[in-house]
């Protein structure tokens, strides 16, 4: 618990935990995705683990179907990527990028990391509850949600929590930015990866709130029987409903993407981050407009508070309001390229080091490039249509996230490695690794954009056997499968690449000759971080002495 | 960093981290509220118990002045704490006034639940009901909040230029307190 | 060329709105690929060009106008979609429909689509919650004179061909999505909410209406049959239907 008040062994801690939680989104994947290859066909084994409640004979039911789709996408969002991408990385670098001693409120960077683990293995512990975890999709539509089994409570309660951490976090992060900087560390000298964490705990602060709100307005409708969601005249199974009614199932949504949007850029500006800190070690480079790229990324920040209800254009809303918000989304896309053209051009002149690291941060461009470009159709009205909540969603922001921030995670593992442990991880395991999940990763998520314009919908518990327009895409789910279980396999492979190199891997201090403060102490770090306090006289990225 | 440069710092991390934990409940808040309008807006019949008679029973209005009153003398003598950085003598003895001020106002709210408890005015009857209970209780919970954090200054002996920087945040949370509740109590019954 | 490799995987067309709507997406595609390709073409380039060599070492960096130029395609990508395809096709979506339309009435429920058609009289009967039979999912009132010839199909919708029908959806338990794929039509069903969309089928088939919003475990057979008969064919599945109607006692 002391230990915690560490930034360095809350960073670590972070990183144990999401990982764990990302193995355990992981798994939940594969089932489903068996589910969906085999539909109805039995998996060995499973009722001795899930019991015959949830898979009798070793079918899944779709009572557990959809308790691992919900899960997965909750687990994998607030317990696995944020965590990691914001409590590990944020809390471990952004003090030694600074030059810090530590974080500014170190009792609340502790108080926010237990909250998530409570958060965490509540909403783990729900699958046991009688009628399971929450099946409700991550999004937890009311009246849908409402009706839902008490696993959806716990839901609930775990999201009121999550806020609590993520405030806790986000003011002790930024907090730390404002006040903690080395003497000469002026705003714009910041290393971009500061800049991209300061906007995502911004985005924390300022949209997570939102969420809490209509969480507490949903956990009153489903334990004090109020009907802040619920119209009047509902009739389950044709019994009417005992509540009394007045309410609007549509609030909920308004609610809930107003922070699922910023969420998002949650999961993708910590990522930028990153890729900009890998890109510019690992090429020589100073970041290429770097003062453009930190006005992008505010602007990123800001305006994805106001493009929320393209989630929503096809819920009956005026067509003025939609236009307006399909106009937002359009807008988006400028502060967009500007961050992608800027990392690419960055690399203009330089001197590529092809590592491990490097490999994972640039295969993320052209990863969330694609994901970025299917995300045009899906922001305009008449093309959102054809393509609402089919596959090519699924596509899309697995895209942004999966081989999009989870790649530019793991060019922060091979990058930093060495920064925390004073060992490299092994390079030769990392290639394996990465050319792996590259392979593995698109194989999984490419057929998805096809079968979403064959109008497959998302969220068939049987992969969509009853759908005339989906059968000539069943023939694929089980590659589909096989690839994600290759996945897995690579990720194996990673998993023993970092035991093995945490003791003995090659010692390094700066093996990528970076510039960034974080090198500028001993690798690992002594406690207060830096022996004599550094004073900072330019930019983060000095590479132009090397030019020849 | 010389003692003095940290302590500055200090400070600052202690300023910027109050205004964003402000702005995070104002979010909070104004989620909540937005509901409150959005759902009122969208109602053709809004019946609440003040404006259905009941009110003749109970003069809830005037008791919500009266609770917003007591808020702001809580606000009016934290404000006589002004300046950070200035070591404040007096401050325990006003961290109490707050603390009072504030326990006052959750016990207010809460006899004022228990009473339209009693007469089957519960969250479940109603939206508009719903919206009262959770609009008032989470001005309760926070203010509740406010007064254990009064409580803690009061007691926890630090040096004299921490307790004059906790006094002006919590001056500033109860500066916030008195504007959600005056929103509150407009929202409910003014308008 | 996109829009012609789009044709070949997505649903058939079939109403007349459709190839509009398909527009849209071809544009989008085509402007998504432009960027994506040209970029991806500039980063191959840099990747081989500027590799690491051995005794070598970094050059000048890049000019300063690049994401200029990137932004101002970027931006006239965006106005020409917005401006030029997507706005007025989905403004156009929103007129009412023209007169002479079909009409049904769809109650979605879990998980099931129940259609009411008005019956050659064209006006829909009252309809009341308490009458609810398993036979009548929705509560026909027989004693308006306007339900008498109403009636009620479950997981069967069937549509007059070149001749719009306007579907008057609601839902009595959750959201459900409300979709004809080939149609291009999808709407979201929320409970207390009705709304309603319209379509004019160009050609006739058999395919299907499908829900595209988790409504529940049975979510992924809630389906019904979609039918789009000649004008003749359809007046004479009214007929039929009416006739089958028991006689008011």
């Amino acid at each position: 618990m002391r230990a915690l008040t560490d930034h360095k062994t809350l960073g670590i801690a972070y990183a144990n935990t999401s990982g764990v939680f990302m193995v355990v989104g992981f798994l939940l994947m594969l089932l489903f995705r068996w589910q969906l290859a085999w539909p109805g066909q039995p998996i060995p084994i499973a009722t001795a683990i899930f019991g015959e409640t949830n898979a009798p004979g070793g079918i899944l039911l779709p009572e557990f179907y959809y308790q691992l789709v919900a899960m997965h996408g909750s687990v994998m969002i607030f317990l696995a990527v944020v965590p990691m991408a914001v409590g590990a990385l944020g809390s471990y670098f952004v003090p030694l990028q600074i030059g810090a001693p530590g974080l500014a409120f170190p009792r609340l960077g502790a108080a926010g990391f237990l909250t998530y683990l409570a958060a965490g293995l509540l909403m783990a512990a729900s699958f046991v509850l009688p009628g399971g975890a929450a099946n409700s999709g991550w999004t937890s539509y009311p009246p849908l949600a409402i009706l839902a089994s008490s696993g959806q409570t716990v839901w609930l309660v775990g999201i009121l929590m999550l806020g609590v951490s993520s405030m806790l976090g986000a003011i002790s992060l930024v907090a730390t930015v404002v006040a903690y900087r080395a003497p000469g560390l002026t705003l714009m000298r910041l290393p971009f990866f500061v800049w991209s964490q300061v906007m995502t705990a911004l985005l924390l602060l300022l949209a997570f709130p939102a969420l809490q709100g209509a969480a507490v307005f949903q956990l009153m409708d489903r334990v004090a029987g109020t009907s802040f969601f619920l119209p009047s005249g509902l009739a389950v199974s044709n019994t009417p409903l005992a509540v009394s009614g007045g309410g609007n199932p549509l609030l909920w949504q308004h609610l809930f993407w107003f922070l699922a949007h910023p969420e998002v850029y949650v999961l993708i500006l910590p990522a930028m981050g990153v890729v900009a800190e890998v890109i510019t070690a690992h090429a020589r480079r100073a970041l290429w407009r770097y003062g453009l790229m930190v006005g992008a990324v505010v602007a990123l920040g800001a305006w994805s508070m106001v493009v929320w209800a393209h989630h929503m254009l096809l819920t009956g809303m005026s067509t003025t309001l939609s236009s307006f918000f399909q106009i937002t989304t359009m807008a988006v896309s400028v502060p967009s390229v500007i961050l992608i053209t800027s990392l690419v051009v960055t690399l203009w002149g330089g001197a590529i080091r092809y590592t491990t690291a490097m490999c994972f941060a640039l295969a993320f461009l052209p990863m969330f490039g694609l994901g970025g470009v299917t995300g045009l159709p899906l922001g305009l009205g008449p093309s959102n249509l054809i393509l609402h909540d089919t596959y090519y969603v699924i596509g899309h922001f697995h895209y942004l996230v999966a081989p999009g921030t989870m790649f530019a995670l793991f060019a922060a593992i091979y990058h930093w490695f060495p920064k925390i442990t004073g060992r490299r991880l092994n390079e030769r395991l990392g290639l394996v690794h990465f050319i792996g999940s590259f392979v593995a990763m698109n194989a999984v998520f490419l057929p998805m954009f096809l079968m979403g314009i064959m109008g497959v919908n998302r969220r068939m518990y049987d992969a969509g056997l009853q759908y005339q327009l989906a059968e000539p895409t069943l023939a694929w789910n089980p590659h589909m499968t096989w690839n994600a279980v290759a996945l897995g396999v690579f990720q194996l492979v990673f998993l023993f690449n970092v035991v093995w190199s945490a003791k003995r891997g090659e010692p390094a201090e700066n093996p990528w000759q970076a510039t960034t403060l974080e090198w500028a102490t001993t690798s690992p770090p002594p406690a207060g971080n830096f022996a004599t306090p550094p004073v900072v006289t330019g930019g983060p990225y000095r590479y132009e002495e090397e030019r020849a | 960093m010389s003692a003095i440069a940290l302590s500055d710092r200090q400070g600052r991390a202690a300023s910027t981290g109050m205004w964003l934990f402000i702005a995070s409940i104002v979010m909070f808040y104004g989620a909540l509220f937005s509901g409150y309008v959005l759902l009122r807006a969208g109602s053709t019949v809004w019946e609440t118990p003040w404006r259905t008679g009941l009110a003749a029973e109970w003069p809830i209005a005037v008791d919500h002045w009266f609770r917003t009153m007591w808020l702001g003398i809580a606000v009016m003598q934290s404000r006589r704490l002004s300046g950070t950085g200035v070591p404040v003598a007096g401050l325990p003895r006003f961290s109490w006034v707050i603390a009072l001020a504030g326990t006052a106002f959750v016990w207010r709210c809460a006899d004022i639940a228990g009473w339209l408890a009693s007469r089957g005015l519960v969250p479940a009857t109603s939206v508009p009901l719903a919206c009262w209970y959770v609009l008032t209780g989470t001005v309760a919970l926070l203010v509740a909040g406010g007064t254990i954090a009064a409580v803690w200054v009061a007691l926890e002996p630090v040096p004299a230029v921490q307790r004059a920087r906790r006094g002006a945040m919590l001056q500033r949370y109860w500066l916030l307190m008195f504007v959600l509740w005056i929103t509150t109590v407009g929202g409910l019954y003014l308008v | 060329m996109i829009g012609e490799w789009l044709n070949r995987w997505l649903p058939a067309p079939a109403s007349a709105h459709a190839a509009r709507f398909d527009s849209v997406l071809a544009a989008t595609h085509t402007e998504g690929a432009l960027i994506f390709l040209s970029w991806l073409v500039l980063f191959a380039i840099m990747l081989v060009k500027f590799r690491a060599r051995p005794g070598g070492a970094p050059g000048a960096p890049a000019g300063q106008r690049w994401p200029l130029v990137a932004v101002a395609a970027v931006v006239l990508g965006d106005v020409w979609l917005l401006a030029g395809s997507a706005l007025p096709a989905w403004f156009e979506r929103a007129r009412p429909a023209p007169p002479g339309a079909a009409e049904v009435r769809v109650v979605a429920e879990q998980f099931a689509w129940n259609f009411h058609y008005p019956g050659p009289d064209l006006h829909f009967g009252r309809t009341n919650p308490s009458l609810i039979t398993a036979a009548d999912p929705i509560g026909i009132d027989r004693s308006d004179p306007a339900a008498a010839d109403d009636f009620v199909l479950i997981g069967i919708l069937v549509v007059p061909v070149d001749r719009p029908t306007v579907v008057h959806l609601s839902s009595k338990d959750v959201i459900h999505s409300f979709t004809l794929a080939t149609m291009r039509v999808k709407q979201d069903v929320t409970p207390g909410l009705p709304v309603s969309t319209w379509f004019t089928p160009i050609t006739t088939g058999s395919w299907e209406v499908g829900c595209s919003q988790l409504c529940g475990l049975g979510h992924y057979r809630m389906r019904a049959l979609f039918e789009v008969r000649s004008e003749a064919e359809w007046q004479a599945f009214v007929a039929d239907e009416v006739s089958r109607l028991e006689p008011p006692s």
